[in-house]
């Protein structure tokens, strides 16, 4: 009988069909900082659309406009619509816009154009020969700057896409920051952080896009983030990152643990891979905005963001849900986001309660489970005895029986 | 009451210093912790941690401390207290897990009530187990005895002493694993990364593993074919090579060359496996660990000392530092000091956490993981809905990136099977952890310390968990184990040398001496006697006669007399040690209020834990041999915790109370013919309560027929004693000649008629006055009457009216000594209404010569004919006829009845010593 109890039980549990994979929220070391900045990290596309021109014989090499996209990541410094951003990013040297246009020309004609792609390498013939002008000889390119939050769709042209101009530039020899201007009433920004250079070992976190690794993704460009600490001196002679985020990262915030903003991120031309770890620090970003007359400031929907955000990370979900609710609706759905995973929370966690308990329950428990060692534990004391006594029948009562006989 | 008897001291149950300085010490560290780890932060789960820590500190102080070697708690002990109790406060105080999560303070209280429970639980089924161990070697003497005195048919009968070779460990047996270890290397190597990756970091080898296609769909029944089988069967070879050595089992100088050849292989092979360089820490440790505990016995103290604060240190400062042979990333990650119980390493609280988060979501899992765990080897294609380590589904459930996490044995316990699981397998796991240590503390080598060596070495592992990680490596190992040392003999190739008697491991079975009553080693039989009363509270015959047997004892046996008392003291009484033991509703004096005595019944037969100090006391004394006289205060307590210890056990009957409710056979005044219903009762408990082998001694005839109707003892098993006897140097009964006439007797100065015992109605007083009185008329002789004895002062006066009534000239006498009393009377009336078991009186007053009339019921007559004195029986509930009884009684010669007593007689304190000593194993006489 206990054989096939045994059996069923076991059948039972094998049966058990195997736990789906329920989607549930995860979390990262650094996404307290990561949620304060991410509604005012943008996705910045140039659009170029121009013709490239033989400047010895002043003839076009294709009739049919050339029309190319750059792409790097910026922050929202105020409501207002306030972008920073590199300057290589906005303005590109001409080099690099004839090469990338050569590049174009090259992958749309099918025909190979020398110089294609060479922005930094050795000068040629052809990219020395070759202009990015307007339709007629003498004009400039049309150049179109977009700007999107949260997941961004490249050459998208939605609702969710917001104009910019470029209001200000620096060198790139002198900071290399650029100030955009977008076309909208109100937008999330970030908040500063100290205005002085951070140190090597520092650790900070870098945020930027980068293309959408994953199937649902696929196509569009998606927010990234990395833990990294501060290096020393790069071959352009500024603070580096011990890792970076990919090429389209460029411009993109550096920010501390609090989410506020300690630097952008920019290319090291130093090295031959350009990796996109140095550092644009504070003094340059708040010279250019001192500069343009533009300050750093956060508007109420940003506090009560952040508010929310307090809450939520410390466990309190119906008091993040109720915050978050009454934040009026933003180009960022980062509120959203945090909105639905307070519910979600909520529904699985319940608020976390510091020293809740259940004792009565804990009680039963233990009661529960001495009777059942009671249980266990007669049953075996009957087994035994039972066993017990069948020997004792057979070998002490002879025994006793014989000393007393002798 | 005897003036011989001195209470020469009272001395308090002693403390020992040592023990009062741990005790001290240890509620200082927790002290300290309290108030630099709870107090910055106080929350219940960190009060709750400390009482986890303060538990933890006080079991390893008891483990280490105890008698025997216990690893088997001390790695439990040790890593719970540093991995589960220190390293939370730490993390709790500072609000800081290692795992990047969302604060889940709602669950932390559960957590630490889990932890609290396991080892609460655990601690209880330890100490309960190691109890039961103790008493399992007085089971494993006792058969041995009775190996021993029934020969080899007797042995045959129990079946378990008879040793076959199968769970012996052999240098055969050795070599064959070591062998097959060998094989499955060369053969599974090449197919997991080859050698050298061994060598390189855990990264590596997982990284090859991968590339080998050995990891399909996080199956690892593949790879727990080619790279966990060769490195268990690998460890078990190393410890059968080390058990051989550290036994001496080669024989001769050729088979040690081989097994040092087979040793030195197997080590070669647990380098490869189980280096720390490409191994986990858990596994690399247990390795070391299951070598050192094969080959050393650490049987003193110091050693224990030293092993326990080892694990300790190595678990607080050394396990975080393994991470440096882990990786570039670990070692570049690794901190140090008190930063270093935040990480990852120490993720057991947090790790619970999320098991009451996943089972609050998911519900419990009822032994899907466990199953799965245990199964392990079933490919993921034929059982596809096997289940991952719970430790991954419990990261899984929190959105961990990273889910290969460790899961405690409690967490992982209660996830299967909540809360009420959790008490009841770490109960169990706790005794299983003490019948391990009990194999290791025997040492003797085989199957059995192999197994409790292997379980102290990987516990850790298995405490971390989760079990889906853990089983490969430990299971294979546990079965490899099993399967090389009991699946063959193993002594096919003589290479093995025969055991010696020594190795049995367990403790020498004590043989006693009969001229000297010592055992082997000198030390004297030890026998703990259980009574109700004893001196000062002297009450009557009974105790008389447990004194009598105790003093007979205390000539060849250590004798502690345990009493249930209302205050606990500890005196001398002569030879003999009063362990007087605070009982709870224990009466202060035998005539003690209606309500304590009532108190005191219910208790003795509603409440168990009234024999519970009794019990521990008794435990501490260690007896071989336990006699139990009265034991009326404790109800069946007693003698049923005596029936589970096993331990020799002798009763002495001195009345018939087991066999009645009222203890006196008595019913409306009148005694009882046989038992009746309810008290059938009362007799089916105690006979249940007595452990089966007892010898009973019984202080009558009467007695032992009662009892043997009763169905509390059998002829085979019990021998008579008389508490008092009128007997020559040969033992048989000898006439007592009449004394002297009393000067005031004859005619002139009348007849002194004489009664002593307790002032009570079943003692028959007033039937003695009256008879008295129908003496004085019968004979128109001027007659008196002495009564000697106390009572209650309501019966004394009920008497006195009688007297006056009747109307005779009666002398309360209060309580007289014997002597004093026999001179100044002419004659005994001995008129016990009830069954009087003996009648200890009778032969006083037989013994000074005295005549006696007697009321023939119990065993008054059989004590009267021992008493070599002259008697006449009556019926005292006739008084005229009993006169006419008394008349002829002193009329002389004529009259007298001879001395019937039987040949065979023996005192009461000679058969219990006869007894105790056939339980010692010692030849005795047949009883004459």
């Amino acid at each position: 009988m206990s054989k096939l109890i045994a059996t069923v039980a076991l059948a039972a549990v094998i049966a058990m069909p195997a736990q789906g994979g329920v989607a549930v929220p995860s979390y990262t070391r650094n996404e307290p900082a990561i949620a304060v900045a991410r509604p005012s990290v943008v996705y910045i596309e140039l659009t170029y659309t121009g013709y490239v021109r033989d400047t010895v014989t002043g003839a076009l090499r294709d009739q049919a406009p050339v029309v190319f996209h750059r792409r790097c990541s910026g922050v929202v410094v105020n409501p207002r619509g306030n972008v920073v951003t590199t300057s290589a990013c906005v303005r590109p040297s001409d080099d690099v816009v004839v090469a990338t246009a050569l590049e174009t020309l090259s992958s749309t004609t099918g025909r190979n154009h020398p110089g294609a792609g060479q922005a930094d390498g050795p000068r040629t013939d052809a990219k020395d020969n070759s202009a990015f002008t307007g339709r007629r000889a003498g004009t400039r390119p049309t150049v179109a700057i977009s700007v999107q939050f949260d997941t961004a769709t490249p050459g998208a042209k939605s609702a969710l896409s917001v104009p910019a101009t470029v209001a200000a530039t620096q060198l790139p020899t002198a900071g290399n920051v650029a100030l955009l201007k977008l076309d909208g009433p109100a937008f999330p920004a970030i908040e500063f952080g100290a205005p002085r250079d951070p140190k090597p070992g520092d650790p900070l976190i870098v945020l930027g896009y980068g293309p959408g690794v994953s199937e649902q993704a696929a196509g569009k460009y998606t927010l990234r983030s990395k833990t990294v600490t501060v290096t020393n001196r790069t071959g352009t002679n500024r603070f580096g990152l011990s890792g970076d985020i990919g090429t389209d990262s460029q411009g993109g915030p550096v920010v501390d643990d609090d989410g506020r903003l300690v630097a952008l991120v920019d290319v090291d031309s130093s090295l031959p891979d350009r990796p996109t770890h140095d550092l644009i620090t504070m003094p340059h970003i708040t010279e250019l905005l001192d500069r343009s007359g533009v300050t750093n400031s956060l508007a109420d929907t940003d506090r009560g963001y952040r508010d929310g955000l307090a809450e939520y990370f410390a466990g309190q979900y119906s008091r993040a849900i109720d915050i978050f609710e009454a934040l009026p609706a933003q180009p960022s759905n980062a509120a959203r986001i945090y909105l639905d995973l307070s519910q979600q929370r909520l529904a699985d966690e319940g608020n976390a309660i510091p020293n809740k308990a259940a004792w009565r329950q804990y009680a039963l428990a233990l009661l529960l489970g001495v009777f059942i060692i009671l249980l266990l534990g007669a049953v075996g004391s009957a087994v035994r005895l039972w066993a017990r006594g069948r020997g004792r029948r057979r070998i002490p009562h002879r025994e006793q029986e014989s000393w007393i006989a002798r | 009451m005897d003036r011989s008897m001195k209470r020469t001291t009272v001395d308090r149950q002693r403390i020992r210093p040592a023990a009062v300085s741990a005790l001290l010490g240890g509620a200082a560290i927790v002290v300290l912790l309290g108030v630099t780890m709870v107090a910055p932060h106080p929350t219940v789960a960190g009060f709750l941690g400390l009482a986890v820590l303060a538990i933890c500190l006080a079991a390893l102080y008891q483990v280490t401390f105890a008698d025997a070697f216990a690893p088997v708690a001390v790695t439990f002990w040790a890593f719970v207290t540093v991995w589960a109790g220190f390293a939370p406060l730490l993390q709790i105080r500072d609000d800081r897990l290692p795992w990047p999560d969302m604060p889940l303070y709602q669950f932390y209280v559960t957590a630490q009530v889990i932890l609290l429970v396991a080892v609460g639980t655990y601690w209880v089924g330890y100490r309960r187990a190691a109890r039961a161990s103790h008493r399992s070697i007085r089971i494993r003497r006792a058969i041995r005895r009775r190996a021993n005195t029934a020969g080899a048919e007797l042995a045959a009968d129990t079946g378990r002493t008879k040793r076959t070779g199968r769970f012996e460990i052999t240098v055969e047996k050795a070599i064959v694993a070591t062998a097959l270890a060998a094989a499955l290397a060369v053969a599974c190597l090449p197919q997991t990364g080859g050698l050298a990756v061994r060598f390189t970091t855990r990264d590596d080898l997982q990284n090859a593993i991968k590339q080998a296609g050995l990891v399909g769909g996080q199956d690892l029944a593949l790879l727990g074919l080619l790279s966990t089988l060769p490195a268990a069967v690998s460890l078990v070879a190393l410890m059968l090579c080390l058990l051989c050595l550290r036994r001496r089992a080669y024989a001769g100088a050729k088979a040690r060359r081989f097994l040092l050849a087979t040793t030195a292989v197997a080590i070669a092979l647990n380098v490869i496996y189980n280096n720390p360089l490409s191994a986990n820490r858990f596994t690399s440790f247990s390795v070391l660990l299951a070598a050192a505990l094969t080959l050393m016995r650490l049987d003193k103290l110091r050693w224990r000392v030293l092993f326990s604060t080892g694990m300790l240190v190595g678990l607080a400062v050394v396990y975080p530092l393994a991470n440096l042979f882990r990786n570039d990333k670990s070692r570049a990650s690794l901190r140090l000091g008190l930063d270093a119980y935040t990480t990852y390493d120490f993720d057991g609280f947090q790790q619970t956490v999320n098991s009451v988060y996943y089972a609050h979501v998911h519900g419990h899992t009822w032994g899907y993981h466990l199953v799965s765990a245990l199964l392990f080897w079933v490919p993921r294609s034929i059982w596809k809905g096997k289940a991952f380590a719970a430790g991954n589904a419990v990261a899984a459930s929190r959105g961990y990136s990273f889910q290969n996490l460790g899961l405690p044995f409690w967490a992982e316990i209660f996830v299967e099977f909540s809360l009420v699981g959790v008490v009841v397998v770490f109960f169990f796991y706790g005794r299983l952890a003490a019948r391990l240590d009990r194999a290791i503390g025997a040492g003797r080598v085989g199957v059995g310390l192999a197994v409790a060596v292997l379980f102290a070495a990987c516990q850790i592992g298995v405490l971390r968990g989760p079990l889906g990680a853990q089983i490969p490596l430990v299971g294979a190992a546990f079965v490899v184990l099993v399967l090389a040392v009991v699946g063959w003999r193993g002594r096919s190739w003589g290479l093995t040398r025969p055991p010696e008697p020594d190795e049995q491991g367990d403790p020498p079975t004590r043989s006693w001496s009969a001229q000297a009553g010592r055992d082997v080693d000198g030390r004297a039989p030890r026998v703990a006697l259980f009574a109700d009363w004893w001196w000062p509270e002297s009450v009557g015959g009974a105790e008389r006669s447990a004194r009598a047997v105790a003093l007979e004892l205390a000539q060849f046996a250590k004798v502690t007399v345990f009493i249930p008392a209302h205050a606990a003291k500890t005196y001398s009484d002569g030879p003999l040690t009063i362990n007087a033991v605070r009982r709870p509703f224990a009466r202060r004096v035998h005539a003690d209020s209606a309500a304590r005595r009532g108190a005191e019944f219910l208790t003795a037969w509603l409440c168990p834990p009234v024999a519970r100090h009794l019990i521990h006391a008794v435990r501490q004394f260690d007896p071989d041999v336990i006699v139990a006289t009265n034991v009326s205060r404790t109800g069946p307590w007693l003698t049923r915790w005596a029936a589970t210890e096993d331990r020799g056990f002798v009763r002495v009957y001195h009345d018939l109370s087991d066999t009645c409710w009222r203890r006196s056979r008595l019913k409306s005044g009148r005694p009882c013919g046989a038992v009746c219903r309810e008290c059938r009762i009362k007799a089916g408990i105690m006979k249940n309560a007595t452990p089966a082998a007892t010898v009973s001694v019984c202080v009558s005839d009467f007695v032992r027929d009662e009892l043997i109707g009763a169905g509390l003892t059998s002829a085979g098993a019990s021998i008579v004693g008389y508490p008092l006897m009128g007997t020559g140097d040969d033992g048989v009964v000898v006439p007592q000649p009449r004394p002297r006439p009393r000067p005031s007797s004859g005619p002139g100065g009348g007849d002194v008629i004489g009664f002593i015992g307790r002032l009570d109605a079943i003692k028959g007083v007033a039937a003695a006055i009256r008879t008295a009185a129908a003496y004085g008329r019968a004979t128109v002789h001027p007659v008196s009457m002495v009564v000697a004895g106390s009572g209650k002062a309501e019966y004394r006066r009920q008497l006195a009216e009688l007297a006056a009534a009747e109307p005779i000239d009666v002398k309360f006498a209060g309580d007289m000594d014997i002597d004093a009393f026999c001179a100044s009377v002419d004659v005994v009336l001995i008129p016990s209404a009830w069954l009087e078991p003996f009648g200890r009186v009778a032969v006083e007053v037989g013994l000074r010569g005295l005549p006696m009339l007697v009321s023939p019921v119990g065993g008054l007559p059989e004590a009267a004919a021992v008493s070599g004195g002259r008697f006449a029986f009556a019926d005292f509930a006739q008084p005229e006829a009993a006169a006419q009884a008394l008349i002829k009684l002193l009329a002389g010669p004529a009259t007298e009845q001879p001395a019937t007593a039987p040949s065979e007689a023996v005192p009461l304190a000679e058969s219990v010593a006869r007894a105790v000593r056939a339980v010692l194993d010692e030849p005795v006489e047949a009883p004459r």
